[in-house]
């Protein structure tokens, strides 16, 4: 029970870290490195390298966080996020058997593709009910086309460093 | 997993994320919600104004001959500045005439909020700046938000207990009416959306416009007060087979880089 309050904290707390980096990035860096996704980084290498559907809960309270920073009305970012994470979650556990860095690169591509179109939809159907948003396309792709290389690029090196990091510690391990 | 059980889990999911939403509307999680701003904001907001200090540094490395130019440009500005002054100290004197004439009674009830800047907004479209000011400081949706003495940058478009976001002037669903200091004081319609720059839209083709002519709120926007600077022309693009002509703005203000601000809450 003790341990699983632990784990729960812990999960809290890495959330935090996650936004708090992810919104550094968009405050501190200019374009196009403003526009590094580190909440799709993390997610998608979290589910490299854990298969269970928990992933998707973690994903829902980070995303709703995240979506508190947000200009829109709440829930455009918080439902196209956590549904995103699901297809993604469905679509590697079932279509890649093995996992490589270049299925991760492809999976980080496909995470800020279905967000971004979903984001999209959602916008112009409130627009088409309710609010007067005019949706800029050309800056959207603009955006979203950086975002997809900056993400994908980023999320290479990263991963290689967490492997690189967690294969020292392992060594470590074994030699004491 | 099979089809049925992917989509039970597709609707289950969203039911529940509609039934946060629901309760996230209800104010349910406030004190969770705030607890978790307030534990985030001070460390993006240290970040934000890094970031503006950066570029200071980056404007204090300038070379000699980069300076010595700045420096020219600023006086011929200073110049023209000279010029307008006397030309506004006339144009007070009609003012003044005119209002008496029309016995216009000034409204200048003005009250402000002071506010942070905290960091920017996460969304993939816009431009939007989070402020530390929110409802409980009487700030309301649609209220102008100025730098300095009355620098027009943007307006409120969402309030939270204790932050506000503001939309920025360039923004791309930005649209604030305005009056050209010029001869025939034409009105248009100041938007952004065009990458960094703004735009002023709806100026009746025969009115004459000049690189260089101050742009001001024109009070006809709900909640913004007229004579809230905003820039002045840069560039005119008429053409003859269009009703209007449309003047693109050099912005007053640095909308780049933006610390503190004032919000008027009340006119």
């Amino acid at each position: 029970m003790l341990n699983r309050i632990l784990k729960l904290i812990s999960s809290f707390f890495f959330i935090l870290f996650i936004i708090i980096i992810n919104l550094i990035i968009i405050n501190y860096f200019e374009f196009p490195f403003s526009k590094y996704n580190f909440i799709f980084s993390i997610l998608s290498i979290m589910m490299m390298k854990q298969t269970d559907g928990k992933i998707i809960w973690f994903a829902f309270f980070l995303f709703f966080i995240f979506d508190l920073f947000s200009a829109n009305s709440f829930g455009i970012i918080f439902f196209s996020a956590t549904i995103t994470t699901l297809f993604i979650f469905w679509f590697f556990k079932e279509l890649f058997s093995k996992q490589t860095i270049w299925s991760l690169v492809l999976m980080v591509f496909l995470f800020i593709l279905f967000y971004n179109f979903i984001y999209l939809f959602i916008l112009s159907c409130l627009n088409f009910f309710a609010e007067e948003l005019i949706i800029n396309y050309f800056t959207f792709f603009y955006n979203m086309f950086f975002e997809i290389i900056i993400t994908c690029s980023f999320t290479f090196l990263l991963y290689i460093f967490i492997d690189l990091l967690f294969k020292k510690i392992n060594q470590k391990y074994k030699l004491n | 997993m099979n089809k049925n059980k992917k989509k039970t889990t597709i609707i289950f999911v969203s039911f529940i994320i509609l039934i946060a939403i629901f309760l996230h509307n209800l104010k349910i999680f406030s004190f969770f919600e705030n607890s978790v701003k307030e534990f985030i904001t001070p460390v993006t907001s240290f970040f934000y104004k890094k970031n503006y200090s950066a570029d200071l540094e980056k404007l204090s490395e300038l070379s000699k001959n980069e300076l010595l130019e700045k420096i020219k440009q600023l006086e011929i500005e200073m110049k023209n500045n000279e010029i307008y002054e006397s030309q506004n100290k006339i144009l007070l004197d009609e003012n003044e005439e005119l209002k008496n004439q029309l016995n216009f009674v000034l409204d200048n009830d003005y009250k402000t909020v002071g506010a942070e800047v905290v960091g920017r907004s996460v969304d993939p479209l816009g431009t939007t700046l989070i402020i530390n000011r929110g409802e409980n400081d009487d700030i309301d949706l649609g209220d102008p938000v100025i730098i300095g003495n009355g620098i027009l940058v943007g307006k409120i478009i969402k309030i939270n207990e204790k932050d506000a976001i503001v939309r920025l002037i360039n923004d791309n669903n930005s649209k604030i009416g305005a009056t050209i200091l010029n001869m025939d004081k034409s009105l248009g319609l100041v938007e952004g959306g065009y990458s960094l720059g703004v735009k002023m839209d709806y100026i009746p083709q025969n009115e004459i416009l000049n690189i260089g002519d101050i742009i001001v709120s024109s009070g006809l926007s709900d909640g913004v007060p007229r004579g809230l600077l905003i820039g002045k022309i840069e560039v005119v693009e008429k053409e003859p087979h269009k009703p209007f002509q449309q003047a693109i703005l050099k912005t007053s203000a640095d909308l780049s880089y933006i610390t503190v601000v004032s919000v008027i809450t009340k006119i």
